[in-house]
């Protein structure tokens, strides 16, 4: 198959000026999204995951600033277009949901009224027009009786309705990309699991892109080509996720894996990262995980090259195995 | 283990909440059949899980048998008194659970000062003590929750609920609001201080991963009822019940491989203010045949050697029977 590279985020770096100087939150990020891939992006809180995602619609909050790096979107870098051409972008070409479905959604609003205003915005479409497609994205992302529901307000749905709505509004542009951040990680199980079949689907039909953001290795594996790990900003591992989770290269990626319950441990002690993420992680020299990596010794505190295997594995660890 | 009695008995215990508009004669709304007919035992020295997703009943229970909730129908029989005074609770969200404004030391002590157990100085040497059992420095009495990260908060929650040495912890999702390097920690810790405290645990949760790890039996709720328990092992290698079986195949798990179409199941569960007919989860049975829609099922054996394993559907029971 040959790959249709959609987004190329280059040496990505976001900064805050905070009061007590500058915080560099994501540093020299770089990686790529292809039509009809989904690539998971992992790490514990606070590690970069949501600025990441924000960088690639410019959303980043104040203070903070994208202060270095590119990111072309079919060859033009976003980051050089004026803001009006940005908002021809944003929601349209590339959209984007969030954990919590009510922070998308407008309360005061019927949920088809939400829909068709994407519409109405990026198209040249009669109202009328935009209920009817708005009514037909509903029954498509698996809302029963769409027509009755696109005039309910979002208070009226149950967690995972307001989910599928929201992926409603996210699609209706037919967008090239879909950012997802932790989009599944407050529904149940069940629910959760059908919001996977559905946007597994939806990618088959509109060969979109998907930046699947999720705290939950478990759930990336389950969606996810390739596979991302960021810790404290920085980008630790790269592969493709039928080698990351049998063959893990970076010792972060290998600690995380070692720690999640499994049947061969049942009842016993598992395997631990002691520590936490630390907040100023942009502070430490060298590699950010060394802290609290077993693996560690004085050079880890030097510059930290990016090294990829055979298989297409990247990690930025100088201890890992057969280095290219 | 069996044999012994159980440290807390609980027997058809019903508690529902009338759902009222706002205002002091608020219309009537309905009501919500939060625990419906609940039967089980805790048995001293094990841990019990509850799983089910959310809405159906766990933590009503959980307020419940702490007393913080009466109850409107059934009984709950404690083994002694002081197990009734003294169960402690750990909660989801360590930020929330811990005053901000009060000092670890006080925080933790907590527990022994409302039982008036020891002078201050006695007090503060056992919270000297639980701190460092839970992982943290006795020096840490001295500061304030903000100063804590989320794993080190639940480290202090639990220093809390073990300083008065009870005999039953409730942990209501202790895990879910940390991050998964942290989550592997306070697991290990609670496996830890079960073995040297002798303590036992109710042990409710929504991840199915964590659970087969730390329970030693397991109760699955839906809609307010038990719909199977057993011994973990019964549970995860062997579910009788299609929503048990359902949920361990929804459960995310590494190594299965990029998810196959059409596994999941249909529907989400029913409003708790008009849970269904018959069967509260006939609407989404796969299984279902047509009596399930008005007969109510029982809780039954699967299994007629021994009454381990419980399962509420009478046709899984009688499929299961014929094998
Ligand atoms: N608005 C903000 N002001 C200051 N710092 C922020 C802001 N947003 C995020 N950060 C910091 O940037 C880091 C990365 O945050 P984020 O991308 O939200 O992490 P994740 O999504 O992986 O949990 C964190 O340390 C966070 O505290
Ligand atoms: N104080 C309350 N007032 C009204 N309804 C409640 C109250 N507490 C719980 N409920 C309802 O009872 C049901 C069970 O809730 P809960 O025990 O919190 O479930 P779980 O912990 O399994 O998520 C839900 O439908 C919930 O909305
Ligand atoms: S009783 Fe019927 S509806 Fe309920 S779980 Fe069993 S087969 Fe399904
Ligand atoms: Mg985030
Ligand atoms: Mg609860």
């Amino acid at each position: 198959m040959t790959s249709t590279r959609l987004l190329d985020v280059k040496e990505l770096e976001v900064t805050f000026r905070l009061d007590d100087g500058l915080f560099r939150a994501v540093s020299d990020l770089s990686f790529s999204l292809e039509a009809g891939k989904t690539l998971g992006l992992v790490g514990e809180s606070g590690s970069g995951k949501s600025l990441t995602a924000l960088s690639l619609l410019r959303l980043i909050p104040k203070p903070g600033i994208i202060s270095k790096g590119e990111i072309y979107f079919k060859g033009e870098n976003l980051l050089a277009l004026p803001d009006e051409q940005m908002r021809t972008i944003r929601g349209n070409k590339i959209s984007m949901i969030f954990q919590e479905p009510m922070t998308a959604l407008n309360p005061v609003l019927t949920i088809g009224a939400q829909i068709a205003e994407a519409l109405l915005i990026h198209t040249e479409i009669s109202p009328e027009e935009a209920h009817q497609k708005a009514v037909d994205m509903l029954g498509h992302v698996g809302i029963p009786d769409a027509a009755a529901r696109a005039l309910d307000y979002p208070h009226n749905l149950s967690g995972g309705m307001r989910q599928r709505a929201v992926i409603a509004m996210a699609l209706i542009c037919e967008p090239e990309i879909l950012i997802a951040d932790e989009a599944t990680t407050a529904l149940d199980t069940t629910v959760q699991a059908q919001i996977l079949d559905l946007l597994i689907d939806l990618q088959q039909e509109f060969n979109m892109a998907i930046l699947f953001i999720s705290h939950n290795l478990g759930v990336v594996s389950e969606i996810a080509d390739d596979v991302m790990v960021m810790y404290g900003g920085r980008l630790m591992e790269s592969s493709p996720a039928s080698h990351i989770f049998s063959a893990p290269q970076h010792p972060y990626t290998k600690g995380l894996l070692s720690t999640l319950p499994r049947p061969e441990l049942r009842g016993q002690l598992l395997p631990t990262i002691e520590g936490s993420v630390p907040t100023r992680y942009d502070q430490l020299d060298g590699c950010r995980f060394a802290p609290r990596c077993t693996e560690a010794s004085d050079e880890c505190l030097g510059d930290i090259p990016i090294y990829q295997n055979a298989m297409g594995q990247q990690a930025a660890c100088i201890k890992v195995d057969d280095k290219i | 283990m069996s044999t012994a009695e159980p440290l807390l008995e609980i027997n058809n215990l019903v508690k529902h909440f009338n759902l009222r508009s706002p205002g002091l004669f608020g219309k009537s709304r309905g009501t919500v059949h939060a625990l419906n007919d609940i039967s089980l035992n805790i048995r001293e020295g094990e841990t019990l899980a509850v799983v089910g997703e959310s809405g159906c009943g766990k933590s009503t229970l959980a307020r419940v048998i702490t007393e913080l909730y009466q109850t409107d129908g059934g009984e709950i029989s404690y083994q002694s008194h002081t197990l009734r005074k003294n169960i402690q609770m750990i909660f989801q969200d360590p930020y929330a659970s811990l005053n901000p404004r009060l000092t670890i030391g006080d925080i933790v002590a907590e527990p022994l000062v409302i039982q008036k157990t020891g002078n201050a100085v006695e007090r503060q040497n056992k919270v000297a003590t639980m701190l460092e059992r839970v992982g943290l420095q006795q020096s840490d009495a001295a500061r304030y929750p903000h100063q804590f990260s989320g794993g080190q908060r639940q480290r202090i929650a639990i220093a809390r609920a073990i300083i008065s040495e009870p005999e039953l912890i409730i942990a209501d999702e202790p895990l879910s609001a940390l991050d998964v390097s942290i989550q592997s920690q306070i697991l290990n810790l609670l496996i830890m201080l079960k073995k040297e405290q002798q303590l036992t645990y109710l042990f409710i949760s929504h991840d199915l991963a964590s659970v087969a790890h730390i329970a030693d039996r397991v109760i699955v709720m839906y809609l307010g009822q038990i719909i199977e328990s057993g011994d973990s092992a019964q549970i995860f290698d062997n579910p009788g019940h299609p929503y048990t079986q359902a949920l361990i195949l929804a459960a995310p798990a590494i190594g299965k491989g990029k998810r196959q179409k059409g596994v999941s199941i249909r529907g989400e569960a029913a409003s708790p203010l008009s849970p269904p007919s018959g069967c509260c989860y006939h609407p989404r049975c796969p299984k279902m045949a047509d009596s399930c829609a008005f007969e109510v099922p029982k809780l039954e054996s699967i299994d007629q050697s021994d009454d381990s394993h419980l399962v509420a559907c009478p046709i899984m029971l009688k499929s299961h029977i014929q094998l």
